[in-house]
């Protein structure tokens, strides 16, 4: 996307009305164009500007005490202060499910060949990105190192609603214990799994958190003593 | 209003389930998202439902907030405007413009003690800024913001090309920035 086709799209993106898929594009576009990113921020100061005439009105009293209780339950209900939690919710088991069936998507994505087999399989994403609402899908293949067999998939999903998945599918035939997978990325960044237990030689880890993972480039896999034995690098779908 | 390190103490305090946190977050910001749900749903329960939801959605995100990224009020404000863009598309309405926005609603009431000094001023400033905007360009902006409506469908509201409607939201935008620098330059 050029710097005039993301000019063009600058105002409906700081509104937030881009449709997902071009939102995408742009964000690219902005990462790596200091010109097109200050005109952003120029336009971002308008809408803060225009946000804040709209007169202040004070709410019923009443409400107060509702939105302070309704905060408590959220806080009661909350399993972990960092936001990062195992799938164990009814939807959170569905997003499980959803991932599987992304992962098939990238998976068939990255052993295509044909073009047309491609072309369908760009349209499956997008449509599949489109309509969950997130930013991106990242994935990484898991490559033993060391003479280690171990094989398998990483899959980061990036939710602009704060809830961001990724999930982890190893075969480690050689393998019976406890295996840590951590994902990590520059400027210290590191966001672990829970514990992988093997079983049959396979495993497999989910995790769901409200940390921003676009930037996450590495996975690491190390056994219970803590050697590496494998890793994955990290890139976008 | 706080420096941007202390909007950023807040909200981690806030993240942490401070509950003094929550109540000056309540107490700073609810009459503004109050507000803007009036203007944009157009009735109090849906401005009260829209309240109560932001700061549960402020809540699961209080952990990402960077003041570096820009001021808490319209980080508050666009998590507001979000929400009650999902109300509105749910209803399946016609978009509300802000004619009231020079007049205010009986429904419109005093700002807090602390707003008063610092959110009202802001207020009024930014509201002599949009009078500096023509009646085009506020339609369009007002269409695009409070409407939550693409550049395409206040292309098609408007009776206007597609082209016609991003130049004027971008050159609204513009301006209101120019003309509020203008009167910080003015009211230091």
């Amino acid at each position: 996307m050029t710097c005039a086709e993301v000019r063009e799209r600058l105002p409906d993106h700081v509104l937030a009305m881009t449709p997902e898929i071009e939102d995408l594009e742009v964000r690219r576009h902005l990462r790596g164009c200091a010109a097109c990113r200050a005109e952003l921020a120029a336009l971002r100061e308008g809408v803060e500007v225009f946000s804040v005439a709209v007169p202040p009105t004070e709410p019923p009293a009443e409400l107060r005490d509702r939105v302070l209780d309704t905060l408590e339950e959220e806080w009661r209900d909350a399993r972990t202060p960092s936001g990062t939690s195992r799938l164990r919710a009814p939807w959170l088991v569905a997003a499980a499910a959803s991932l599987v069936l992304v992962a098939s998507v990238a998976w068939g994505l990255g052993q295509a060949r044909r073009a047309d087999r491609v072309q369908a399989g760009a349209a499956s994403y997008e449509r599949l990105l489109s309509t969950l609402g997130g930013t991106e899908f990242r994935v990484g293949a898991v490559r033993g190192v060391d003479g280690h067999d171990v094989r398998g998939s990483v899959l980061l999903y990036e939710s602009v609603w704060g809830r961001s998945w990724g999930a982890v599918f190893l075969r480690a035939p050689q393998t019976a214990d406890e295996l840590s997978a951590t994902l990590t990325g520059p400027g210290g960044f590191s966001l672990p799994f829970e514990a992988l237990w093997t079983k049959d030689g396979e495993t497999d880890g989910w995790l769901v958190t409200d940390a921003d993972l676009g930037s996450v480039d590495l996975l690491t896999i190390r056994d219970a003593s803590g050697r590496t034995i494998a890793t994955a690098r990290i890139s976008s779908a | 209003m706080l420096e941007p390190a202390g909007e950023t103490q807040l909200m981690r305090a806030y993240a942490g389930r401070d509950s003094g946190a929550s109540r000056t977050l309540y107490e700073r910001y609810a009459p503004r998202v109050y507000g803007l749900g009036l203007v944009m749903l157009g009735d109090r329960a849906a401005s009260e439902d829209l309240v109560q939801d932001t700061f549960v959605k402020l809540w699961r995100g209080a952990e990402r907030f960077d003041s570096a990224r820009g001021r808490l009020d319209a980080y508050v404000l666009m998590v507001a405007r979000s929400l009650a863009i999902d109300a509105l598309r749910r209803r399946v309405t016609e978009s509300r413009s802000i004619r009231r926005l020079g007049t205010p609603s009986e429904a419109d009431g005093s700002p807090g003690p602390e707003d008063l000094a610092t959110t009202g001023d802001l207020a009024a400033r930014a509201r002599r800024a949009m009078a500096r905007l023509s009646a085009e360009q506020r339609s369009a902006l007002e269409l695009a913001y409070f409407g939550g409506r693409t550049t395409a469908e206040v292309a098609e509201l408007e009776g206007i090309p597609l082209g016609t409607a991003k130049t004027r939201i971008h050159a609204a935008l513009l301006r209101l920035r120019e003309a509020m620098a203008e009167t910080e330059e003015v009211e230091p």
